[in-house]
């Protein structure tokens, strides 16, 4: 038989190789400028300092210590919350529920909300009506709450990440078998019980991975707290929930656009980028390896 | 004279639109093992749910007739559902150990009601391990986790673990579809010990299996009881044609 | 498509059935020489009993083998038990029939004894009667086993009577005669055991077709009519 000459099939490995070549090379340039615009920055004095001169000199550590307590308040808020609705969703709601389409409705379109209107949210909501709220009814009207700062911004990133966590609990609890529950029920456990004992440790991994990945999110998006609680500069770390705090993603924002000298800020804010950058990849990393785990558990 | 446990009277099973169970009614022994037999479909697995209400899981499931155990009605609006699978446990195809220890698994049940004293519990744990066959194999180690342990094993710690609430009947689907012949032979040696104390119902495919271990046997077809007698006199003489050429291999 | 079960299951029935047919013409012919001293035929008959013996050991490694290999349940389980007993009861008669076969010389010079007694009698009743058997095995009809009971009832008070005579007659005339005689009863005992065997041979296969075990025990029949 004569070999058949597929000439669509070659032009389609052409052209999905070529997607692959173009996409690695973005990644491969973007790692190898951020690598060697801040190679020389990246040290441990960088990491561990409070910065200098207008920031144009010394270290990063209080944006490093800003995102890392925005991202441990709001995944405080987001998890359990993100956990129980995913509990909802697949234990409790029946398949013809109209709540829960209504929450899964709510939770796709979340998702997809641009980051800045999270932002504007958060202004107005827990700022100006939660924030104002309190102040006005316990302060007498002391301007305490209703500023920005860490706890709202935490907040307002929860929101943006719930879906996240939703989601990878969901995929989670569905992986837990059939069988387990059974066998629990049949023991005699309630529903209840059989939640608690028997799905939720079994979808700790799902929870998990998706704290890890909601973690990754919210330490790189700058939107939802530029409003709510992110400084330009601060010289003292946040001491409690009303202060405000700096981040690394701001950080970056602040040094390419308002910097009185761009040249002289330029290793830092590689330097910068290529901590968060580690940052988000590390994470994202830990998730995928923990999905990977829980879905060849599942089809073993 | 032989006590009825479980009567089903005039049962019918749906999911949705579809007929499991039709019109049927039968009379299961106490203290006896009564083997459920018949080609996939034909009801005999959906009739075991129905005894413990396992199919109240399933959104679509709806009954009518009664069930009764100890002549009690087990659909009565009064009984707690949870009590009722207290009394009746259940043991199934797949072996479905939690991913705990071997002590934890067999001391489940009791936690769940409630029994928190260390000494109590261990001697629960040691008493179901023993009956279930299995202790010896396993009492060196009881905090291991319980996946480690062969299919077989796994299976007798599920039966372990089903023994340690009490149960007064032990449905089975199934048990040993997915084992050896060694271990199969283990849990079919087990059945025979347990009937003694318990009133078991296990659903099989293996016709010799039912032969092997059952007292009664009920062959199940079309979602019908189409017979039920000694399982010497079905193994031997069946009264109906249909009974004859399954359990002889020469259906259809 | 048959299965391979259902195969072997048709090959023991036919197996039967030959070990039948060979058991029904042994018994004719043994017959046939006795009444007619006949040396030669009987010597025929007892070297036949050779592939008797063949057609046994046979039956009895089928069965075996089905019963190791397919776990017979029900009916099929009923006909392969029923086999093995069918087929040793058969072999026996054959073994009968040898056992006469081997005495058919001591009563040439005698044939007149024979004739007296009307001996040619219990020869045709007992050939009539293995070849009801024998149409009990290939039709499986219930009415015949009634038939065959009857059948070796009759032959057995026909013996009876017949011993009775020779004991009262016969005895008291010469030695010779004497022998003669007593080989006779000996020979009219093992048309007994012919009567006991065809029995034991109907109420197996009763128990293939209705499952009910129905030996020692006669009033089963009452039921049936």
């Amino acid at each position: 038989m004569k070999k058949r000459r597929d000439i669509p099939g070659k032009i389609a490995i052409g052209l999905t190789g070529m997607s692959v070549v173009i996409i690695i090379a973005i990644i491969v340039v973007m790692f190898t400028v951020i690598i060697i615009g801040g190679k020389d920055k990246f040290t441990w004095e960088f990491l561990s300092t409070f910065p200098q001169d207008g920031m144009t000199k010394g270290g990063i550590f209080p944006a490093i210590y800003g995102t890392a307590l925005l991202v441990i308040i709001m995944a405080i808020a987001a998890v359990p919350f993100g956990t129980i609705t995913a509990i909802y969703l697949t234990e409790y709601a029946s398949e013809k529920s109209v709540i829960a389409k209504i929450i899964r409705f709510a939770v796709r379109t979340l998702a997809v909300v641009p980051s800045i209107i999270f932002g504007l949210f958060g202004l107005g909501f827990f700022i100006k009506f939660v924030g104002t709220g309190i102040d006005t009814a316990f302060l007498g009207g002391n301007l305490h709450w209703g500023q920005p700062n860490i706890l709202w911004a935490s907040l307002t990133m929860s929101l943006l990440t719930l879906p996240v966590v939703i989601v990878s609990v969901e995929e989670a609890i569905l992986t837990v078998p059939r069988e387990y529950r059974e066998a629990s029920l049949a023991l005699g456990a309630t529903k209840w019980q059989t939640i608690k004992k028997v799905v939720i440790p079994g979808s700790l991994q799902g929870i998990l991975t998706g704290t890890i990945l909601a973690v990754g999110r919210g330490a790189g998006e700058v939107a939802p707290i530029l409003f709510t609680g992110a400084a330009y500069y601060l010289a003292t770390l946040p001491g409690s929930l009303s202060d405000q705090f700096m981040s690394l993603g701001y950080h970056i924002y602040i040094m390419s656009t308002q910097s009185s000298n761009v040249d002289q800020t330029m290793p830092i804010q590689f330097a910068t980028t290529l901590v968060l950058l580690l940052l988000t990849f590390v994470l994202n990393l830990i998730a995928v390896v923990i999905r990977v785990r829980i879905r060849r558990k599942q089809y073993k | 004279m032989k006590e009825i446990k479980i009567v089903a009277k005039d049962l019918s099973i749906y999911y949705g639109e579809k007929v499991a169970i039709n019109n049927m009614s039968i009379d299961i022994p106490g203290y006896k093992v009564t083997a459920l037999i018949g080609p996939s479909g034909c009801g005999k697995s959906t009739f075991l749910r129905t005894i413990n209400r396992m199919n109240d899981l399933i959104p679509s499931f709806r009954h009518m007739g009664e069930v009764t155990v100890d002549g009690l009605n087990i659909y009565d609006k009064d009984i707690d559902v949870v009590n009722l699978r207290k009394k009746i446990g259940m043991v199934f195809q797949r072996s479905n150990p939690f991913a705990k220890s071997i002590f934890e698994n067999v001391a489940y049940g009791p936690r769940i009601n409630g029994l928190k004293a260390k000494g109590q519990l261990e001697e629960i744990v040691e008493n179901s391990l023993k009956k279930a066959a299995i202790w010896d194999e396993v009492k060196d180690r009881l905090h291991d986790s319980a996946l480690g342990l062969s299919g077989g094993q796994q299976q007798r710690l599920c039966i372990a673990r089903t023994l340690a609430v009490n149960p007064e009947i032990i449905l089975m689907d199934e048990p040993a579809s997915a084992l050896d012949p060694i271990s199969t032979s283990k849990i079919e040696e087990l059945i025979h010990q347990l009937k003694e104390s318990y009133t078991i119902v296990i659903v099989t495919h293996n016709m010799q299996q039912a032969a092997r271990v059952s007292d009664y046997t009920a062959f199940f077809y079309l979602g019908e009881l189409i017979e039920m007698d000694k399982t010497k006199d079905i193994f031997t003489k069946p009264a109906k044609k249909q009974t004859e050429d399954y359990i002889t291999g020469r259906f259809g | 498509m048959e299965r391979h079960f259902e195969i072997e299951l048709k090959k023991l029935e036919s197996r039967i059935l030959e070990m039948g047919n060979l058991v029904q013409q042994q018994m004719q012919q043994t017959m046939l020489a006795f009444i007619n001293s006949d040396v030669e035929l009987a010597n025929q008959v007892i070297e036949n009993d050779n592939q008797v013996d063949i057609l046994d050991v046979k039956i009895d490694k089928l069965c075996q083998r089905v019963f190791a290999l397919q776990q017979p349940v029900a009916s099929d389980l009923r006909f392969i038990m029923s086999a093995l007993k069918i087929n040793n009861d058969l072999e026996r008669m054959g073994d009968l029939a040898v056992y006469v076969a081997k005495r058919v010389d001591s009563f040439s010079g005698y044939e007149e004894v024979l004739i007296d007694l009307h001996i040619d009698e219990v020869a045709n009743m007992s050939v009539m009667l293995v070849k009801e058997v024998n149409s009990l095995l290939s039709s499986k009809q219930i009415v015949l086993v009634r038939d065959i009971l009857d059948a070796s009832q009759a032959l057995k008070t026909k013996v009876k009577g017949i011993s009775s005579k020779i004991v009262e007659e016969l005895m008291h005339k010469s030695h010779d005669v004497i022998v003669v005689a007593t080989t006779l009863i000996l020979i009219l005992n093992q048309v007994e055991r012919i009567c006991a065997l065809s029995n034991n041979i109907a109420e197996s296969v009763y128990f293939i077709i209705e499952g009910k075990i129905v030996k020692h025990s006669r009033d089963f029949l009452e039921d049936q009519s």
